[in-house]
């Protein structure tokens, strides 16, 4: 079943004198249970490409089309929603909100759904257990290691029960075990529950787990294997 | 529920920070309520103290004798009078007063006052005076011609108890005329422009001397049981007085008075409402500084499908946080000090010259109504939202995109 779909997607940053053509023409489709490692070279439109599949950027020219949706002709507050709702994110930097304790972070977006109380803390519970941070649901993000960190955010993505998980560069920050192991658990959750993960990212042991690659290069797709 | 519990901690990440923001406006409460309360404090005393030492509730003179205190202008008929009003529930007391102006002399000095002749025991239901005797009595012994002068006149004759003045004034037929009194007491009020105007002697004495009849008033003083009610008060007094005396109460006498009360509040909300225009810039740039450090938490919280609205509620309840938890602490600590002050009086006598100069007393005890707290904190309220604006359209611009792609 096809979940994403970009047609002629475009992307054009005019703010200096040299416009900068980010994305150039891209039509991609990607379907559901996929789990899919979009690389390239700094600069060569792999964040832009993500951030306007998660409705974050809007394109200059094209559509992206979500599950049927067209998602450029909702206004923001649709837009915002819609995320709320289909699309669940893994940042570089972790993101967590330091305030709140791992559990708290995984149930803020489930309380953003508005999702009643019981069931929020039981996902909550749920959702670190599968991430392996069943012991560390009432630490806050400074008292864990990155790994951890990006784990939650996993967590997170997957509490709010998506559509599909971007992944911008998630393990860039992390340290071998700490990369093979949140790859292990992205990889069987893909596997078991069929939750789509679509990563941007330079890291070869990603690319080594992905059973799709999409390779970009000045914001074209230069080549896309299935392995 | 979340928002605020996220808004909350939030408010305690940069501790410092946040503390002396609210330090500030716990310290702008103290400073504005305090002074609030001294003021209304000291002006309500000085109008309590005008009340009971000077005017009472209101004063019955004969038509023309506000304007020309002639010794013939005389109410007639006043003890019937007198009954009339005493016969008005909400009346506490009243005074058959009669007043000339005299040269009160001694062997040292003369100065000019308003003598006046009082019944002791009538004038002591509607004044106070009798307890600002410091040396003496007020009337206690059955003698002639006895005085009450204050401390201040007292000090200016060089004269003391049992000292000997001389007081000459003209009589009922314009005659001059003239009488030695002794000093059988010395008052002091703290306001020294009526100390140094009045001095008392008994009625009958000044009758005689006179020769005005014992039916007649320059001024009928009159006491209610409270300050309530003033105006309808006044209406029953004039309702049962005839055509010939003006009636007027202490706003009509001491209209500078009666405005200075008004005025005070009216200027101590503008204090206070200056104090909090002032620390919403304190605010504001905590907040906007705050919002600045977490723009790529913001942009990820959009990114994730926190709405605008939800952001907004969230630097909204900071910036409530950050404000009212000062002004409370502000208000506490203001209301202990009033309380305290107000029980034990704050001593101001280094500078009781100058307070007495205006009819103010050197110990103030400060007061504040219920009123003026709600008032502060709805002020307190509207300027934390007021300062929550800059921030909130910092926050709300941001595009999550831009801000997670340039960190």
């Amino acid at each position: 079943m096809k979940i994403i779909e970009t047609k002629i997607l475009h992307k054009i940053y005019d703010e200096t004198a040299v416009p900068v053509h980010a994305v150039n023409g891209i039509d991609l489709s990607i379907e559901q249970g996929e789990f899919t490692a979009i690389v390239g070279p700094s600069g060569s439109g792999k964040t832009t490409l993500l951030n306007m599949l998660g409705g974050l950027d809007t394109p200059t020219e094209g559509e992206v089309i979500i599950d049927g949706i067209n998602i450029g002709k909702l206004n923001q507050k649709q837009v915002t929603n819609f995320r709320l709702k289909n699309i669940g994110f893994v940042f570089q930097a972790y993101n967590l909100i330091p305030v709140l304790t791992a559990k708290e972070n995984v149930e803020f977006i489930m309380q953003l759904q508005k999702r009643n109380k019981r069931e929020r803390e039981q996902r909550a519970i749920e959702m670190l257990q599968a991430v392996g941070l069943g012991d560390r649901v009432n630490s806050r993000p400074s008292k864990l290691s990155g790994g951890q960190q990006q784990r939650v955010a996993v967590a997170r993505a997957l509490a709010s029960k998506p559509k599909f998980i971007l992944a911008d560069e998630p393990t860039a920050n992390l340290d071998s075990a700490s990369t093979s192991n949140l790859l292990d658990i992205m990889q069987e959750l893909n596997k078991k529950e069929n939750i789509t993960f679509i990563f941007s990212t330079h890291d070869q042991r990603v690319v080594d787990k992905a059973r799709r690659i999409i390779t970009i290069d000045d914001g074209k797709i230069k080549s896309d294997v299935r392995v | 529920m979340e928002i605020i519990k996220i808004a909350w901690r939030n408010l305690w990440r940069n501790k410092v920070r946040s503390l002396i923001v609210i330090m500030a406006v716990c310290l702008g409460m103290i400073g504005g309520g305090f002074s609030t309360a001294l003021m209304i404090g000291a002006v309500n005393k000085r109008i309590e103290t005008a009340i009971g030492n000077e005017t009472a509730h209101v004063q019955v003179n004969k038509k023309g004798y506000v304007d020309n205190p002639d010794i013939n202008l005389l109410i007639d008929n006043a003890k019937e009078q007198s009954e009339k009003y005493l016969n008005i529930d909400e009346v506490q007391g009243v005074s058959c007063r009669l007043i000339v102006n005299a040269m009160m002399s001694s062997t040292r000095n003369a100065t000019g006052v308003n003598l006046v002749g009082v019944n002791p025991k009538n004038e002591k239901q509607i004044s106070s005076l009798y307890t600002k005797i410091e040396n003496g009595d007020f009337f206690e012994e059955e003698k002639r011609n006895q005085i009450i002068i204050s401390k201040k006149l007292a000090e200016e004759l060089n004269a003391d108890i049992r000292t000997k003045l001389v007081l000459s004034f003209q009589d009922i037929d314009g005659v001059l005329t003239g009488a030695s009194f002794r000093v059988s007491g010395i008052y002091h009020t703290g306001n020294n422009m009526f100390d140094q105007a009045n001095v008392f002697v008994r009625r009958s004495d000044l009758e005689r001397l006179t020769g005005i009849s014992n039916n007649s008033a320059h001024e009928i003083a009159i006491l209610f049981t409270d300050n309530d009610d003033l105006k309808e008060r006044t209406a029953k007094i004039s309702s049962v007085s005839p055509e010939s005396v003006t009636v007027r109460n202490w706003e009509e006498i001491m209209p500078d008075l009666s405005m200075m009360s008004a005025m005070t509040e009216q200027f101590l909300s503008y204090l206070v409402a200056i104090i909090l225009f002032a620390l919403a810039f304190g605010i504001i740039n905590t907040m906007l500084m705050a919002v600045l450090e977490r723009r790529k938490e913001i942009g990820m919280l959009m990114a994730l499908g926190m709405n605008r609205k939800k952001i907004r509620r969230m630097i909204t309840w900071e910036t409530l946080f950050l404000t009212t938890i000062g002004s409370v602490a502000g208000l506490c600590i203001n209301q202990l000090l009033v309380w305290y002050f107000g029980t034990y009086g704050l001593d101001l006598s280094s500078y009781s010259e100058g307070f007495a100069s205006f009819g103010f007393e050197a110990v103030m005890y400060p007061e504040i109504s219920g009123m003026f707290y709600i008032q502060i904190v709805g002020l307190v309220i509207i300027t934390a939202l007021v300062s929550a604006i800059f921030p909130i359209r910092r926050a709300v611009r941001m595009n999550p995109a831009d801000v997670l792609r340039t960190e």
